[in-house]
């Protein structure tokens, strides 16, 4: 009868064990979310091979996640804007948390390929604007309780007066 | 047997799920390194005039105008916590009467923490003047040595905002607001003027010049590095709130009474500077300089007093910035102005 009865309980263990990843239908998480919408980076010649931010949101089962940045700006009355497409490296961490890194050479790649120039008596600085959007299969922006999981963060680039872009190796 | 039975069986409930494990981490990696920020202001509050030095016990103390001489302290310089005041409200200086204690500036001198201090109100420049104290450790308490001269008695109108260093085995003090910045000698102990307020006030020498308003200079501050003296100092209106014009200045000489020049070689005793910290957007009437204080990787930073236009009503507030030096040896800081946000200093645990 104790077999029995031991049997059972760890039959039950077995279940209970194993239900919260057997659920399905609730969405994880239940709203889109990113952790920023403003990042601030400085970047001179010392420090060009370190992190300029990273950018952190909740994981989407099967999503591909988009990346453009662009800086936008008036030129003869019509908004002139070049975008710049950041491949996705993001990867997947604790807690169902996704992080692309970027790091400050990265970043002034991308502000050269804008066609953006240095000042070398002050400081240049240029708002970028990254766009974001988690797309399913068929390249739809996913929606998760009516929000599209999509986000716009703005980048304060500070390239220091000491940078040079022809200077830059690896 | 029962007992092996059992582990036989947890094994297999353990098993079972971790196939589903599996999954639900599939790929998952460690998060990766972000770099460590700060966030200006450092100290939020009517903090003004402040004053660093870095102490035995690991701690940086900074004090600053307000009360009785606030301080707090910090690993880091940019997470800050408020200890109390340097003086306690029996033993303040009291030889200026209804005056303020205002802007500090914090030593280390023959073993003893020094305190030197202005004494003044507004409208008292006749008489204001500046004090020192001193402490066996940056908490206090301070024990006021009293003032060392009176503006009437050392000849020079506004005597505030002192600034002590020491230079090829000698002590100095400067100070001045508006009537010109000053430097005189101080005794080995640099507890007393070196021979007396007459002789001081014969031999004292002019650095900076005096406009007799906020065109001119105040809260000077000397940093020497290579074969330079640079001579910080703030000029324009420091308390009009939103209207407040202040900002940060710099000349250098190679020597540390002067003249010392702007980069095209102007003189500062003709009101000529370089600008150091001026306003934009976030910050206004950056100014009052601590000193230079450098991090674990060699980099140099400074703290000073600036209003966050976002809420003026809280006064002035201490705000930190990386100071960098060109390759013609001037510093600056980026784009001349304070950052809402960014990298943090780097020392060691």
């Amino acid at each position: 009868m104790k077999y029995i009865m031991a049997i059972l309980l760890c039959g039950l263990m077995v279940l209970g064990a194993c239900s919260d990843v057997e659920e399905v239908g609730i969405p994880l998480p239940a709203k889109f979310k990113v952790e920023s919408d403003e990042y601030y980076v400085q970047i001179t010649n010392e420090n060009i091979d370190g992190v300029a931010f990273v950018y952190r949101w909740i994981n989407i089962e099967g999503a591909k996640y988009l990346f453009t940045m662009f800086e936008s700006k008036e030129v003869d009355d019509e908004t002139e804007q070049k975008t710049v497409q950041i491949d996705d490296t993001s990867i997947l961490t604790n807690n169902n948390v996704r992080e692309l890194q970027v790091t400050n050479r990265q970043l002034t790649e991308y502000v050269q390929s804008l066609g953006i120039s240095l000042n070398e008596e002050e400081e240049t600085v240029v708002n970028l604007i990254m766009e974001f959007s988690a797309v399913n299969a068929a390249g739809e922006v996913i929606k998760q309780e009516e929000t599209e999981a999509a986000a716009t963060a703005t980048i304060r680039v500070v390239l220091s007066r000491d940078l040079n872009f022809n200077g830059l190796t690896d | 047997m029962h007992q092996l039975l059992m582990t036989g069986l947890l094994s297999a409930a353990l098993f079972a799920c971790s196939d589903n494990e599996t999954k639900a981490n599939g790929g998952v990696q460690s998060p990766v390194e972000d770099k460590v920020w700060y966030t200006n202001p450092v100290i939020g509050g009517n903090t003004p005039d402040p004053s660093v030095i870095k102490a035995d016990d690991g701690y940086f103390y900074l004090y600053n105008t307000g009360g009785n001489t606030y301080y707090h302290r910090s690993k880091d310089l940019y997470n800050w916590e408020f200890l109390g005041t340097a003086f306690t409200e029996e033993d303040k200086p009291q030889w200026e009467p209804e005056a303020g204690i205002w802007a500090p500036d914090i030593n280390f001198i023959n073993g003893k923490y020094v305190l030197y201090y202005s004494m003044s109100s507004w409208g008292g420049g006749a008489t204001c003047g500046v004090g020192v104290a001193v402490s066996d450790t940056p908490q206090g308490p301070f024990q006021d040595l009293g003032k060392l001269f009176r503006s009437n008695e050392i000849d020079v109108h506004n005597s505030i905002d002192p600034f002590y260093i020491e230079d090829n085995g000698k002590k100095y003090l400067f100070w001045g607001s508006w009537w010109g910045i000053w430097g005189v000698q101080l005794t080995n102990d640099g507890l007393a003027l070196e021979g007396g307020i007459d002789y001081a006030k014969e031999h004292k020498i002019q650095v900076a010049a005096g406009t007799y308003d906020t065109r001119s200079y105040e809260a000077p501050y000397i940093h020497k590095r290579g074969n330079y003296y640079y001579l910080f100092c703030s000029t324009g209106t420091c308390c009009d709130g939103a209207n407040s014009t202040y900002q940060t200045v710099v000349c250098r000489s190679e020597n540390l009474f002067g003249p010392y020049v702007t980069k095209s070689g102007e003189r500062m005793l003709d009101n000529k500077h370089e600008i150091f910290i001026k306003n934009n957007g976030n910050f206004i009437a950056n100014g009052h300089n601590s000193e230079i204080i450098q991090d674990d990787a060699g980099h140099d930073w400074i703290l000073f007093h600036g209003y966050d236009t976002s809420k003026i009503e809280e006064e002035r507030m201490v705000l930190l910035e990386r100071v960098y030096w060109d390759n013609d040896g001037w510093p600056y800081i980026l784009e001349n102005s304070p950052s809402k946000k960014a990298e943090a200093p780097f020392f060691k645990k």
